[in-house]
Order: C-alpha cells, then sequence, then structure tokens
C-alpha cells in the first residue's frame, strides 16, 4: 500500500492502492505546492521504489528540496529522477534516464517504461509538474500519453502522483482530467490572514472519501502536517493546564510566578501528523477579560479541571461557556490523587453528560496525547460538518 | 500574493527606522507574517498579542481608553506593540532610542491595518 505520509489522509483514502493515480489539483498562487514530493519520500522511507519526473527545474531543484527537509538524498537507492528538463534548456546532465525530447509525451512514456523493465519491484511515480508538461507536450496529447502510462503503470503495481498547477484550461480538457484520474485533491489557499492551505478530496475512486477536507502547512524541516491554528486550554486555578501544556509540546513558553500562571503561556504541539498551536490562560477569574480576546477563533478547548476538586466544577463550566460551537474536552487532571473523582461523575456533577472526558495525570504524561489526538480528530470532524 | 504584500510592508518600515525585527500578529496572537531573526517568532506573536490585550483590559479598568501602544523598555532593546486595525497588531523589536521610532511604526501599523480591512 501506497500512503501519503499524511496521516489523516491515508485514513480517509485508505492510503493509495497499487496501480492508481492521484492528481494533486494545485491553485495557482498556493506556495509550497509540491505534495507529491513528500508523497514519494515517505514511499521511499517504506522502501519503495520512487520515481521522481523532474520536467519544471532542473533536477538539481531535488537536492534542495530534500536538504529543506533534513532528508539525505544520498541515502536512498531506490530513488529514480527522470531529467526531463536538460534537453529543454540543452544543459548536460549526470541523470541516467533522461527525457530527450520533452515537446513529445511519448519520450516521457519511453524512458518510464525502460525504468519499469529496468527494475524488479513496486513502488511510486510522482510528475513534479503536469501542468508544464502539458504546456510543453500539447493539452490533450499529454493527457492521452498519462492515460497509457497510468494503464501500464497499474500492471505493474506502481502508483502515481501528479502536481498540477490548475491555470485556466479549457472546459473540455478539464473535463477530461477529472475522468482519467482515480482521485483529485483539490489544494487551495484559505481566505484568512493565517497562512495555510486546504486539501479537499474531490474524487477518489477506492474509498467514501469525497468531499472530506483537511487544513495543512509545510513546516520546514518537519514537513507537512495538518494544521490547528489555537486550541485553548482553560480550566480553574492550579488544575494543571501549565503541567498538561508542558506534557504535550515539544515547544513551551511559561509564563509563571510562585507557581501561578500570570500570563497567556504557548505552546506547540507536534504528533501523529498534526501541528497545533496551544494557548494556557490563567484559570483565576480575574484573568478571564483576557479569555475573550486570546481564545476568540480557537479551533478547540480543553477544560482541564483538578479531579479532587468537585467544588470547582461550576466556575470550570463558567469558563466553558466563554466558548461557543467548539469542540472540547474535559481533562480529569490528577487521576493520581487519593479520592479523585472518575471521568464520568465529573460529567454528571458539571451536569455535561455528552461531554467527552479524558482521565490524565499530566505530571506523569499519563492521558495527555490521547487527550491532543481526541481533540485533533474532533475538530478535523468538526471541520468536515460545517 | 499576500505573503508578497506584509513582505513589502514590514520592509517598507525597516527602510523608514532602526528596526531589528517586526511581526504581524492577529489580535488573538496567531502570527500573519514576520520579518526577524534568532528568535521563535510564534512564541514572540503571542506574547505581544498578550501584551496588548492585557493593556486593554488594564486601560478598560480605569477606562483610560484604547491604549495606543505598548513599550516594554528593556536593557538593551524595545518591544512596541501597536494595533493595526481592529483584527491585527504589528510587534516591533528596536534598539532605537529616538521617540520618532514611535511615529513610523503608527504609520506603518496603520498602512497593514488599511491593508488588511481591504482584504476582508
Amino acid at each position: 500500500m501506497i500512503l501519503t505520509g499524511i496521516p489523516k489522509l491515508d485514513e480517509f483514502l485508505n492510503g493509495i492502492p497499487e496501480g492508481k493515480s492521484l492528481l494533486f489539483h494545485v491553485e495557482p498562487g498556493v506556495e509550497e505546492s509540491n505534495i507529491g514530493i513528500h508523497v514519494l519520500h515517505k514511499n521511499l522511507e517504506n522502501g519503495l521504489y520512487g520515481i521522481y519526473v523532474v520536467s519544471e527545474s532542473s533536477p538539481k531543484i531535488v537536492d534542495k528540496v530534500f536538504n529543506e527537509f533534513n532528508w539525505n538524498l544520498d541515502k536512498y537507492d531506490n530513488l529514480i529522477i527522470v531529467d526531463g528538463y536538460s534537453s529543454l534548456i540543452g544543459a548536460p546532465t549526470d541523470k541516467k534516464y533522461v527525457v530527450e525530447e520533452p515537446h513529445d509525451i511519448e519520450s516521457y512514456e519511453d524512458v518510464l517504461m525502460e525504468i519499469i523493465e529496468n527494475i524488479k519491484g513496486k513502488g511510486i511515480i510522482v510528475f513534479d509538474s503536469l501542468s508544464n508538461i502539458m504546456d510543453m507536450c500539447g493539452e490533450k496529447k499529454t493527457l492521452s500519453g498519462i492515460e497509457r502510462i497510468n494503464d501500464i503503470l497499474s500492471g505493474e503495481g506502481f502508483s502515481s502522483i501528479y502536481n498540477f498547477i490548475a491555470w485556466p484550461y479549457k472546459e473540455s480538457v478539464m473535463y477530461r482530467m477529472k475522468r482519467i484520474f482515480n482521485a483529485i485533491i483539490e489544494v487551495n489557499n484559505i481566505g484568512d490572514t493565517i497562512m495555510r492551505q486546504r486539501m479537499f478530496i474531490k474524487k477518489v475512486d477506492w474509498s467514501d472519501s469525497e468531499g472530506k477536507k483537511l487544513e495543512f502547512k509545510i513546516f520546514k524541516p518537519e514537513g507537512i502536517r495538518i494544521y490547528i491554528p489555537k486550541i485553548s486550554v482553560v480550566g480553574p486555578f492550579y488544575s494543571g493546564k501549565t503541567t498538561f501544556i508542558k506534557s504535550i509540546a515539544h515547544k513551551f513558553t511559561p509564563v509563571e510566578r510562585l507557581g501561578a500562571t500570570v500570563g497567556v503561556e504557548y505552546g506547540i504541539v507536534d504528533y501523529k501528523g498534526y501541528r497545533a498551536e496551544i494557548f494556557g490562560i490563567p484559570g483565576q477569574e480575574r484573568f478571564l477579560p483576557l479569555l475573550n480576546k486570546i481564545g476568540v477563533s480557537s479551533k478547540g478547548v480543553f477544560l482541564v479541571v483538578d479531579s479532587t476538586k468537585p467544588e470547582e466544577f461550576d466556575f470550570a463550566k463558567k469558563i466553558l461557556g466563554e466558548f461557543k460551537n467548539i469542540p472540547y474536552i474535559i481533562v480529569a487532571n490528577k487521576q493520581d490523587l487519593p479520592n479523585a473523582l472518575k471521568g464520568d461523575e465529573i460529567k454528571e456533577r458539571m451536569g455535561l453528560k455528552d461531554a467527552t472526558v479524558v482521565e490524565t495525570i499530566a505530571t506523569e504524561g499519563k492521558g495527555v496525547y490521547e487527550a491532543f489526538e481526541l481533540m485533533a480528530n474532533r475538530i478535523v470532524e468538526d471541520l468536515n460538518a460545517r | 500574493m499576500k505573503k508578497d504584500d506584509y513582505k513589502r510592508l514590514l520592509g517598507d518600515l525597516e527602510a523608514e527606522a532602526d528596526i531589528e525585527g517586526s511581526c504581524i500578529v492577529s489580535r488573538d496572537g496567531m502570527l500573519i507574517h514576520s520579518k526577524t531573526k534568532d528568535i521563535h517568532p510564534e512564541t514572540f506573536a503571542a506574547m505581544s498579542a498578550t501584551l496588548l490585550s492585557s493593556a486593554e483590559v488594564a486601560m478598560d479598568e480605569i477606562k483610560g481608553g484604547v491604549p495606543k501602544k505598548v513599550v516594554v523598555d528593556g536593557k538593551n532593546k524595545k518591544i512596541i506593540v501597536v494595533g493595526a486595525g481592529p483584527n491585527a497588531l504589528l510587534a516591533v523589536i528596536t534598539s532605537a532610542n529616538k521617540s520618532d521610532v514611535y511615529d513610523v511604526i503608527e504609520k506603518s501599523a496603520k498602512k497593514i491595518g488599511d491593508f488588511l480591512s481591504e482584504k476582508k
């Protein structure tokens, strides 16, 4: 099975079955649009063959991109680069596989067939720019060639990935494209101020995930992450919010004086393909005005409570009331202390029977990632329900 | 493209005043664009928004009106945070001691605010 390397996308798609083709249909203006190279890397790591067809720029770009993500190019003897660029500008090349006639799609087919014959094994072919090949070889001729390539690849256990910048092509060309690829994922910018992109599964003929969407960002050197711009962590004073953030965040900025948080804390969580920015807001009532200023636009809320202090649950519920219509999870912290109430009882006492509660011991890191994963999945569900 | 616009706006600011770094940040603490070196811009963004929003809450308590700017005067550097329209703020790092740097930053913040309003 081919994976995209983006865990949530792989969950939606159930990976990419052998022989299937996937087009990343990218809106012009999206920066960092080369998603194919991340899929390539993931499968090289998994030991599959990766054929990367470079047509838009010099093959040296592969070294550059691999460096940006701290991937060691020399490590992969299962990587084959097809140079479709050097002949175009008459430059010398040190690549074994060269497209001699970059204006002729059949020249691409010839090289790919030669590679498939020479190697024994399965893998993935990634085209850095289908739009560029279409401009070079003609739109209809290219698409006919791609249909032939996909047919042959599907018999050889290879899946194919195409990066495509969606310039305004003719309607008939776009219609044909919709028909010939097994899956199409649209990639566009999100129209507000915080930079991120959205993937939208427009078509997929092997799973029922059509219409699903994900918001993501490409980080260097970490790679593609499903991006959650803000999760707030709130709760009564001394319930363990800071320890909770500290235990899940790989970068954390505490704002503590004498053990109490006196300002907004900030952390970044990188877990299972998610990247979330976490804002911890102090729990004393006098800091509540900050909730309205910093807590707005949160995609989700962790309400951290001390499970041994039911007398604080009313106040906790009041804090939660400041957030409207976003997913929340009650973090029932300090489960290691005597008399800690269990999650179900906490829900009941708070009058929030439908709430999700995760029992944690933040000081030991117990339950914290479970809470994060539940929250991240809940936020993705929320995005898809809107 | 937006990113180029933000880059230009912060570049213009740097050209006009002795600025070491600057960030455009949403009012609720998320980084929109940064032009900084050797700092973690997301953390700086979150803290800058906290500075401005805390100042707003404190000023509100004393009925002092909307704060024009927040200045954190350190031994080596200053942080200046100025509102840039209703949805964003401009946070600047500088070592400059002349007060005219405030005028330049405030003008720049206004431009950023106007630009973001046009985008809406």
